[in-house]
């Protein structure tokens, strides 16, 4: 089969097991019964007691990739790439297009092309 | 596609080895790996329900299903969770159509962009869980499974390419996962590419599917269940299976991609499926050792050792398999 079959029939599959289940989903919970509008669980805390709303804040969320792990990728960046020096910025372009001409030769020579 | 052709086809997206075969694989997944972490931590782990407690995780749903009332919380978007774990669910179930232990075949050239793509949903699903309730421990533990998965998945992705690369090489559809997973004689460089997959695979496995030392995004102790937290009765059910779901799909791909599948076998043999399962439980052995044998490390630490080991591993592969490709190595 080609391409397009085999992505229509995959998306196909994909929806019917989907409503399958969220049908499922929805016959159990409308039987079973819920209770709605509670609180969210905060270790016994109220979400009135922060004045700032419990919503977490953007620095915070993607510190671990930021600020830890890549640390030393944004100083390498900041001290060695960003000097102000423009033949420093010359060598540095000259590195990347090299990279980028090498990737290209590898890719259009894989593909055939 | 005629009367025939649609029955098979139904049986195998819901049947086998679609939906019920997968959910029935990923409870006895999490069976094992309670049993097996239990004994490992001297206690017992499942027992009362069916023999040696094999059917607890089954009951465990049962109960969430239809016992336990759904909670549900300001703010949050409870449909919106459900429809996405569906959706993941059936993602899962029909890239199981593209191995070669599904009676309905699809194969197309350069399909594997398609099962990856597949591949995807349930991480998507998975973080979604945490997002769309308001609350601050399931938002970090989104945002933790996030940073993770950003760079676990391109590690499983590099894998399975360099695999199929590798693989498919000279089958009549090119980059195609049946034409990978139905080929079984390889030569020395090429399983050398299939091993620096497999060890990639198999650690980005680990931290895709929150087991320790890479339970971050969950961290009971310190998030209160971090994308579970808020969760309850039938939500809660639906994301342990899909939890358990994919972990089972992901080490079935790894047995059926790097480890031949029912080698020396053939997948016609019916003793083959024997050998699948050998092989399925000896990887999931292994998976379930390293998580009862570690504890967790904070997520810098778990973002770094991605980087240096399963990353950097399955880059090396990919550009073996590209150099193989166009046959600078042989």
């Amino acid at each position: 089969m080609d391409v397009i079959t085999a992505s229509i029939l995959a998306s196909i599959s994909m929806l019917i097991t989907a409503l399958i289940i969220y049908l499922i989903y929805l016959s159990v919970r409308s039987s079973g019964g819920s209770e709605t509008g509670l609180e969210p669980y905060l270790c016994g805390e109220s979400a009135n007691d922060f004045k700032d709303g419990i919503s977490v804040g953007g620095d915070n969320l993607f510190w671990g990739s930021t600020l830890a792990t890549l640390r030393r990728l944004y100083e390498v960046l900041r001290d060695e790439v960003h000097t102000g020096v423009l033949n420093d910025w010359l060598t540095y372009m000259g590195i990347w297009f090299s990279i980028a001409t090498i990737a290209l030769f590898i890719a259009t020579t894989a593909s055939g092309g | 596609m005629n009367v025939f052709e649609l029955i098979t086809y139904l049986f195998s997206v819901l049947i086998y080895p679609g939906l019920t075969f997968l959910v029935v694989l990923g409870l006895l997944t999490q069976w094992y790996i309670r049993k097996l972490v239990g004994r490992m931590q001297n206690r017992i782990g499942p027992k009362y329900v069916g023999f040696m407690g094999i059917a607890q995780p089954f009951a465990d749903i049962i109960k969430l299903m239809f016992v336990k009332k759904e909670l549900s919380f300001r703010h949050g978007l409870r449909s919106f969770l459900v429809i996405f774990i569906s959706l993941g669910m059936g993602a899962l179930a029909s890239a199981m159509l593209f191995t070669p232990i599904s009676p309905y075949l699809i194969r197309a050239p350069y399909d594997v962009i398609l099962f990856i793509y597949l591949m995807l949903w349930t991480t998507i699903a998975l973080a979604l869980i945490g997002l769309s309730l308001s609350n601050p421990f399931t938002i970090v533990g989104s945002s933790r499974f996030l940073t993770q998965v950003l760079f676990t998945e391109p590690a499983i992705v590099m894998s399975v390419l360099a695999a199929v690369i590798v693989l498919s090489k000279d089958s009549e559809i090119p980059f195609s996962i049946y034409s990978s997973l139905a080929k079984y004689s390889i030569g020395p460089m090429s399983t050398l590419v299939i091993a620096l997959s497999l060890i990639s695979y198999i650690i980005a496995t680990i931290a895709k599917s929150m087991l320790k030392p890479f339970d971050i995004p969950e961290a009971e102790t310190e998030l209160a269940g971090g994308i579970f937290a808020e969760l309850s009765g039938p939500a809660l059910a639906l994301t342990i299976v899909i939890h358990y779901t994919e972990l089972a799909f992901l080490n079935l791909i790894a047995v059926l991609l790097f480890l031949g599948g029912p080698y020396p076998l053939s997948y016609g043999d019916p003793l083959g499926a024997l050998i699948i399962t050998t092989k399925y439980v000896i990887l999931l052995t292994a998976i379930t050792s390293i998580r009862a044998s570690t504890g967790r490390i904070r997520i810098e630490q778990a973002l770094t050792a991605i980087l240096k080991y399963p990353l950097t591993l399955s880059t090396l592969s990919l550009i073996i398999a590209m150099l193989m490709h166009i046959k600078l190595i042989l």
